[in-house]
């Protein structure tokens, strides 16, 4: 499934709407998300899940390619952690 | 940020009710979550990819009890976050 899929369900949803509405409102909530996430902040949907932003420790990797040992520096990450509901339908689905 | 303040704050951004909004992440999320119960995955440019992962068949204990149980292998939802979306986060 990808983005114009789930525009149209938006679209079918409020017929009202032109596509391009419906684009541009999908557009918008994805932002809307993307923009607190990079601002440090978790974002926590009921019934979905959340986005948590996670902060990790420097340590020593390797180069998979080379096996250089290199620094990786400490660094901000999102994770996201399904709801219960969200895994329980993924869960028993076959 | 929870769901509610999402709601406000894309209904101010698109002169969308709170409640034709509302509709809309539902529709989003749903979506997505529907999507991924039937085995597809999701990509959204900018944004990242849901999928399913396979969890191992694996023993586990009862935290309460300390009783050894099996858990049976199982699916679970997966996130990765896209390229654009790792460094916003990263870089502040």
């Amino acid at each position: 499934m990808t983005k114009e899929e789930i525009i149209k369900a938006i679209w079918n949803e409020l017929p009202n709407l032109t596509v391009n509405e419906a684009r541009r409102i999908y557009e918008t909530t994805l932002n809307v998300v993307k923009d607190r996430l990079s601002k440090g902040e978790n974002v926590e949907l009921r019934g979905f899940g959340n986005f948590i932003i996670r902060d990790k420790n420097p340590r020593i990797g390797r180069n998979p390619r080379t096996g250089e040992e290199a620094e990786i520096s400490k660094r901000k990450v999102v994770t996201f952690r399904p709801s219960k509901i969200f895994r329980e339908m993924v869960g028993n689905s076959e | 940020m929870t769901k509610a303040d999402l709601v406000a704050e894309v209904s101010k951004l698109t002169d969308l009710t709170k409640k034709e909004t509302e509709t809309v992440i539902r529709t989003i999320l749903g979506s997505i979550t529907t999507a991924l119960s039937e085995g597809d995955k999701v990509e959204l440019r900018g944004f990242g990819s849901f999928r399913i992962r396979d969890r191992k068949a694996r023993q586990g204990r009862n935290p309460k009890t300390g009783d050894m149980v099996s858990v049976p292998e199982k699916k679970v939802p997966f996130f990765k976050a896209g390229k654009e979306l790792r460094s916003l986060v990263d870089y502040c």
